[in-house]
């Protein structure tokens, strides 16, 4: 038995050409759980090039059915011959199916499918996207130790500090987790928590993301970091939106929309947190691979990030990888071409860091880590919240990164926190 | 006039196509219509899929299918080795729902019913034995 698919976008073709028996049927079976990422909403089944199908053929189909409506998607038939359609109407099941003549249809179908979650108003150049109310509160980022440490790995004994795990909702940063905070020095590597758990990259040589999620916080669980920046406050925006084209939307498109945006700007002070739970079109990534700390003799007077340290201290991805899969991230923006004078000078100067070679051109700062699940595709229906819970909490685990802002996304969710302060917690 | 056809084979997925080129060429020599050769190839595909599920779980064993053809009348005869699985004893499955919900075992089996004319099972000398009857001159497709 021949089975190829093709994907576009959120629909999945599948054609199988042959019999759909017991062996036939275990062979689409793979093919489908394999073929299907959590981009994938609808199934189209092309069943034309089918002639024979027996009972393991339709547990298949029941199965699929199931398998797509439990994500809110659809499962269609199109090209029932004869002998399939006899086999469906002997078991009664013919009518349980949505069944088109011709692929044609079953596209069309398709398409309407997506206007059941993309119900997006406003429109901008490569992606549209919905504006939803949040709460009222201000928002402010509490950092602990600071960003020049690190670009000058300089973090020393004093500098790294116990965080309360219950304190990091969402944070990120740089971290271990340690029976001490000497230990988890020497470890530290790309960080980051959402809603209870927390995911960091040991610069141990091995680089296996260490995926955490305590099961009775008490409060006694804690994070050694020697960076982080924490939202304390929640989101005064939520914005649902989808890309135009298969590119995706990229993070810095996202953040330039919430800094410039007609209906978003008035509420910006320059800075805002942002997490996002979508389907990636592409991770771009970097992280950190030697712990900053001196013990690791980078040359005085140079930054992690300068060229001819950069990688000895990093490991860049360009290639984009994880399409398809559900990205989870969590990050801030600051927008240069803003008056940040209302924020405290030096709370500010230990949250980021301009290269001396972009000042005056660059007109966005962007911190973001990402986490890559499968399995668990998020509901447009529902809130960031319960979304983020969910996948954290079902979803497999695929990888953790510190995310490029040419990362992109083919839709999303994101919730938009614009900070009115900074306070660092190291400094009190 | 008369004939009759056999294959044994083993009871594997693998075979599955073998058994249905079987069929097809036996029931073809036979003048038997297309229609009715997909049908009886359905219900043959069913019976041994549940002799490779039930009767040999572990997965090792053979099967015999017999087939004679004389005047209007078909009948297939299936044997195994393995456990005593009688498939008749399944529960006939709710059609009437259209609710995927319902429980989807008993389908194969239903289907063989709904094909066929007549259908028998026989526990003999450690062998499972399910005799298929259909008439041609019969009404059902």
């Amino acid at each position: 038995m021949e089975i190829s698919f093709h994907k576009d976008d959120y629909i999945l073709l599948v054609s199988p050409t042959g019999r759909i028996d017991g062996y036939g049927a275990q062979e689409l079976r793979r093919v489908i759980l394999d073929a299907t990422n959590d981009a994938i909403k609808v199934l189209i089944l092309d069943l034309s090039l089918a002639p024979y199908m027996s009972s393991a053929g339709i547990r298949i189909l029941l199965e699929s059915k199931k398998f797509f409506e439990k994500r809110k998607g659809l499962l269609i038939l199109s090209g029932v011959g004869p002998f399939p359609e006899e086999v469906l109407r002997m078991t009664g099941l013919f009518k349980v199916f949505i069944i088109t003549p011709t692929l044609d249809e079953a596209y069309l179908k398709a398409r309407e499918y997506s206007t059941t979650y993309n119900n997006t108003e406003k429109s901008e150049d490569g992606f549209s996207f919905t504006i939803h109310e949040g709460t009222n509160e201000p928002a402010e980022l509490a950092v602990t130790g600071s960003l020049g440490n690190v670009l000058h790995a300089s973090i020393k004994k004093d500098d790294v500090h116990a965080v309360r795990f219950r304190d990091c909702d969402y944070s990120l940063g740089l971290g271990a987790l340690a029976e001490n905070s000497e230990n988890a020095r020497t470890i530290l590597g790309e960080m980051i928590t959402l809603h209870g758990s927390m995911v960091y990259v040991p610069t141990d040589g091995h680089f296996i993301p260490d995926f955490f999620t305590p099961l009775d916080d008490t409060g006694s669980i804690k994070i050694y970091t020697g960076f982080n920046i924490a939202l304390q406050g929640s989101y005064q925006k939520y914005i649902s939106f989808i890309s135009d084209n298969a590119e995706g939307v990229s993070l810095s498109r996202i953040y330039d929309t919430i800094f410039h945006q007609e209906s978003l700007k008035e509420n910006s002070k320059g800075i805002a947190a942002l997490a996002l739970i979508g389907i990636t079109a592409g991770v771009r990534s970097s992280g950190i691979i030697q712990s900053p700390i001196p013990e690791n003799n980078l040359p005085p007077g140079t930054t992690i990030m300068d060229p001819d340290n950069f990688s000895t201290w990093n490991a860049l991805i360009n290639d984009p990888l994880f399409s398809g899969n559900t990205l989870v991230s969590f990050g801030i923006g600051i927008d240069l071409t803003h008056d940040l004078s209302s924020f405290d000078e030096s709370s500010l100067s230990s949250l980021y860091y301009i290269h001396p070679a972009n000042r005056g051109v660059q007109t966005m700062y962007l911190h973001n880590h990402g986490v890559i699940f499968r399995g668990v595709p998020y509901n447009e229906q529902d809130t960031l919240n319960n979304n983020i819970k969910r996948v954290v909490k079902k979803g497999e685990f695929v990888d953790m990164r510190h995310l490029l802002d040419d990362t992109r996304f083919i839709r999303g969710i994101c919730g938009i926190a614009y900070i009115s302060g900074i306070s660092n917690l190291a400094e009190q | 006039m008369s004939s009759t056809y056999t294959l044994a084979t083993n009871a594997s997925l693998k075979e599955i196509s073998t058994i249905a080129e079987f069929i097809t060429s036996s029931l073809t020599c036979s003048g038997v219509m297309e229609e009715i050769i997909f049908a009886i190839e359905l219900a043959v595909d069913e019976i041994t899929n549940n002799i490779m599920m039930y009767a040999y779980p572990a997965g090792e064993g053979t099967m015999k299918i017999m087939i004679d053809v004389s005047g209007t009348d078909i009948s297939i005869e299936i044997r195994d080795q393995g456990k005593e699985f009688n498939p008749l004893l399944f529960p006939p499955p709710d059609i009437s729902s259209n609710s995927d919900e319902r429980k989807i075992g008993g389908l194969g089996i239903h289907m063989v019913r709904s094909i066929m004319d007549k259908v028998n099972y026989e526990r003999r000398d450690g062998q499972n034995i399910l005799k298929l009857n259909k008439s041609l001159s019969g009404t059902k497709p």
